[in-house]
């Protein structure tokens, strides 16, 4: 029945290539509506009574025949993706207004008709119990993001990222098929619940590293990262948002989904994930204190989120295979959290660089300045943001981050066996926390405060109401988390408890519950406090004399706007001493010894991720070498391909009689 | 009636510490040294006074002193003297702790970005990294007290560490140490940034607060102090246990703290500005040792 009724909404969507260019958004926006109001309509269904709910075997045109079922876990993401979904789909709409001239027709039927199609392949994969299903899901995420990608594919840069995000996305796609069909030569039929006979009779490091490489490259992990600054520079505003709110956490799915039917070798992939998280984590976020572009900004940043999350779930398999049950469930509800609030904040944090981008008309941090002015609900929202981001109470970022620490601090305090990885999970956590406050205050401040930093911006203004009301509904979950922890808390336990496969001691979560209470009760105070000082503050100003006055510049009192501090100098004491995970490149023409006037001159600084400098390296040139020497049997010429197919039958044929094969 | 009276001591020891520092630097230069309740009549007096503000500026400028000091007051309340519990005490709330003070070190951090000023940027930028490296090295004491008493509450974990072995009161001595290294890190005292200073361009705490002045100023002021008093009194509480946990002994180590940082900052110029990072590296790399230490003591491990 359900199924039934979403694949009538997705044949609406062939109402897209019908209609007036206005009308398309539109359409698109409410066929997404519907279908996410009907998804997570059952997904709450599922977590309200803790059933997963089958929607049987399914036997349509478009999937085949195969098995669909929401479970705990997929009802989770299917929330956070159908929230994203939404708020991207009501964003679209404002976004396109400024597009509607510039576009032909058919590209904007083809974009919004991908965003149906990621959505609703999206949400098939998280529904697939069916391994075929899943795939061809996956498959059709991979390519209807690609078509997102390259809405504005007549700039060659766009073409060249959306091409090298397409090949890496296969890459990942042919290690998911690899693993899947490894397994399927051993266990039948071909369902994810077979992976547990298989995990249980073998050995599962060697599968389960294909597992990663293949969801990991959809995660971002390091070293499979590169494709996201790319991307996301690459793609429009929303799209980024989309990718890296639901697609990104789609990826983690399938590590969970995966790691939920393993059950031996726990503590050797636990340390694997919490290492691979760690480096995460501290490559994201050390590059992104780098980066100008501020999309490129955000996409290292959502790799140290990922860090962070594979960090927890690094810990909580940990502790599941030396039976600390406690800091399992505890490390996996707050990496469920964290991956939550990221979905929430990234999205936002993509549409407030969406609404900079249209209305400033550059996305190089270092040519804007002084928008909160002119933008203030970008401003504010992005505020926002930023204590979520940074992990600050009260609000959900804060939340999610407690909880992972709570688990470790636990564990030091009852001196269990995971005293030394819980220290390094605090220290790691500790440093990537602290090192985030600076690069968020550096990506606001340069942006929002001081002065404009070029005269053009003079006549900006704020962006449309579409686009603010698509702030609204990730904005709920922050506040709500933020404010109701505990509740969140006993929502999210039962489902960490299914991924886990153990179930937390009673009196151990009523500690939890009674310090999420506290923590609470701190924030509202804290809050009120504020308040009551800023009220305090402007009461007693209202009587005394407040006035303007430039900013203190040390007795030089022409101060110009290009005299305030640069993302660049900002974040230079942390580039000076971290180890070089970039390679940076300086070009500049030197003052010459004889100006005694000097002329304008110029300097280009390049931070360039390491990892991506190695896919131009000698092995490159190598591989294109050899590729142009097998390119020489294609000869275009149908004689010669026909006495190809003759060889290989030949050499068919003698393997066979000498029994080589 | 405890924990307001808890509240009331760390308020006086905030009030208390900045005046014995200066105290102690003005006798040991052979000066008289201010009055010991000057600190609070220069507060009072700016708290009189009206307010400027650059046109640059927008609302998080007027914004952030309240977000500061409303951080510093409920962190402040999660602090316990000696034997007397805090207002607010809960498992886990050294996690708060952490995060409340990063809250307020990033309102103050934008709003000193807020006024364009290039001086303002330098102090901030110098603030978000030494705040960004001095963090894993209170979260490691933090977790190193964790260990040793088994509980992650601030009010439990001095009350639970018994005092009967001597390697714990080292270790216990040594964590008080760290705790006073953090605290000269997070106020910027010698040697990492001398608060006495009139150059802008070595400043760091001083020189994102230029701008501010009157109520804004007074606001900063506080909450500075009362952050410095929360640092002061985990310093105190760690070598309290050392010996037996009494509110009095706390409070003298409060002043004791006071005095060793008033001493240090007479008798040491403040560190080249390139070679904080070591500095602070360096305290984190104690902190680790001294985890480890506590950690391998506990266990038991014959050597």
């Amino acid at each position: 029945m359900l199924i039934n009724l979403l694949i009538i909404l997705i044949s609406l969507a062939i109402l897209i290539f019908t209609v007036n260019s206005k009308y398309k958004i539109w359409i698109t926006m409410a066929i997404i509506a519907v279908g996410s109001i009907i998804s997570c309509y059952e997904a709450v269904k599922v977590i309200a009574t803790n059933n997963t709910y089958n929607l049987g075997k399914t036997n349509n045109f478009i999937l085949g025949e195969g098995y669909m079922s929401i479970d705990l876990l997929s009802a989770i993401f299917m929330i956070i993706v159908s929230c994203v979904a939404i708020s991207v789909a009501i964003y679209a709409c404002g976004y396109f207004k400024t597009h509607l001239e510039s576009k032909s027709k058919i590209q904007l039927s083809l974009h919004c008709f991908s965003l149906v199609a990621l959505y609703f392949a999206m949400i098939g994969a998280l529904a697939s119990q069916d391994i075929y299903r899943f795939l061809i899901c996956w498959e059709l995420m991979t390519i209807s993001s690609f078509l997102l990608i390259i809405f504005d594919a007549q700039n060659s840069e766009i073409r060249k990222n959306a091409l090298n995000y397409l090949v890496l996305m296969h890459i990942g796609f042919i290690a998911l098929v690899v693993a899947f069909s490894t397994i399927m030569t051993e266990v039948q039929p071909a369902t994810f619940d077979s992976l547990k006979s298989y995990f249980d009779n073998n050995n599962p490091i060697p599968i389960f590293s294909i597992f990663l490489l293949g969801f990991g490259i959809k995660a971002g992990i390091f070293p499979l990262h590169i494709w996201l600054p790319k991307t996301y520079s690459a793609a429009p505003s929303h799209v980024s948002a989309f990718m890296s709110g639901a697609m990104k956490t789609v990826g983690i799915y399938g590590v969970l989904r995966v790691l939920s039917y393993i059950n031996t070798e726990l503590m050797t992939i636990g340390i694997a994930l919490f290492i691979i998280g760690i480096i995460t984590g501290v490559w994201g976020v050390l590059l992104s204190t780098m980066q100008r572009d501020t999309k490129r900004f955000l996409a290292y940043s959502s790799m140290e989120n990922v860090g962070i999350i594979f960090l927890a779930i690094g810990v909580s398999l940990i502790g599941k295979a030396s039976g600390n049950n406690f800091m399992a469930i505890c490390a996996m509800t707050g990496a469920i959290m964290q991956l939550i609030s990221h979905s929430a904040f990234k999205t936002l944090l993509f549409f407030s660089v969406g609404n900079i981008c249209t209305q400033a008309k550059s996305t190089n941090m270092e040519k804007l300045g002084g928008l909160a002015k002119k933008m203030p609900m970008t401003a504010m929202l992005t505020m926002i943001c930023l204590v979520v981001a940074c992990g600050l109470p009260p609000l959900c970022g804060f939340i999610s981050e407690f909880m992972i620490y709570y688990g470790l601090f636990d564990t030091i305090a009852m001196q269990g066996n995971n005293v030394i990885i819980a220290i390094c999970g605090l220290v790691a956590m500790a440093f990537i926390g602290g090192v985030v406050i600076l690069a968020y205050t550096k990506f606001y401040s340069i942006i929002f405060l001081g002065n404009s930093r070029v005269h053009s911006h003079d006549k900006i203004v704020d962006v449309g109401t579409a686009r603010t009301i698509a702030f609204t509904i990730p904005l709920i979950f922050i506040v709500a988390i933020g404010f109701m922890p505990a509740t969140f808390f006993q929502i999210i336990t039962p489902i960490s408890e299914t991924i886990i496969g153990q179930v937390a001691h009673v009196t151990d979560m009523n500690s939890v519950v009674i310090s999420l209470n506290n923590v609470r009760l701190v924030s509202i105070v804290m809050v009120m406090i504020i308040i009551a000082l800023y009220i305090l503050k402007t009461q007693m100003l209202k009587k005394r004399v407040v006035t303007e006055s430039p900013t203190w510049g040390c007795g030089f009192t022409a101060p110009t706007e290009r005299m305030q501090y640069s993302g660049e100098s900002f974040s230079e004491g942390l580039q000076a001493i971290s180890p070089s995970i970039s390679k940076d490149k300086i070009e500049e023409d030197k003052i010459e010894r004889d100006e005694i006037f000097p002329n304008e001159h110029s300097v280009k600084i390049e931070h360039k991720d390491r990892i991506d400098t190695l896919f131009t390296q000698w092995w490159v040139a190598l591989i294109h070498k050899i590729n142009k020497k097998v390119m020489t049997i294609k000869t275009n010429r149908v004689n010669y391909y026909i006495l190809y197919a003759l060889l290989f039958f030949v050499v068919i044929f003698l393997l066979t009689i000498f029994n080589l094969m | 009636m405890e924990q307001i009276s808890t509240t009331i001591i760390i308020i006086i020891l905030a009030l208390l510490i900045p005046n014995t520092i200066s105290l102690t630097k003005a006798k040991l230069a052979g000066r008289r040294g201010v009055r010991i309740y000057q600190y609070f009549m220069d507060t009072i007096k700016l708290l009189r006074k009206g307010a400027v503000y650059s046109p640059t500026t927008t609302a998080i400028f007027k914004i952030a002193p309240s977000v500061y000091l409303g951080a510093s007051i409920v962190a402040m309340l999660m602090i316990p003297v000696g034997v007397l519990h805090p207002m607010f005490a809960f498992n886990g709330d050294v996690i708060m702790f952490c995060y409340l003070m990063a809250l307020g070190r990033a309102a103050i951090i934008l709003a000193a970005m807020d006024t364009g000023s290039s001086f303002e940027g330098m102090g901030a930028s110098r603030e978000a990294l030494y705040g960004a490296l001095i963090e894993p090295a209170l979260f490691l004491t933090i977790g190193t007290i964790a260990l040793i008493s088994g509980s992650t509450n601030f009010s439990d974990m001095f009350s639970l560490i018994k005092s009967d072995n001597i390697n714990m009161v080292i270790v216990m001595l040594i964590i008080g140490y760290i705790s006073i290294k953090i605290f000269t890190v997070e106020m910027g005292r010698i040697p990492i940034d001398d608060p006495k200073t009139h150059l802008e361009l070595t400043m760091i705490h001083e020189v994102m607060v230029l701008d501010y002045c009157g109520i804004d100023l007074a606001f900063i002021n506080i909450a500075n102090w009362l952050k410095g008093a929360s640092i002061a009194m985990i310093a105190a509480n760690a070598m309290t246990t050392a010996f037996a946990l009494n509110i009095w002994l706390t409070i003298a180590f409060t002043i004791f703290v006071a005095i060793a940082i008033g001493v240090v900052e007479s008798i040491y110029a403040r560190a080249k500005m390139a070679r904080n990072t070591t500095y602070i590296l360096t305290i984190t790399a104690i902190a680790m040792l001294i985890f480890f230490v506590a950690f391998i003591l506990l266990k038991d491990i014959k050597l």
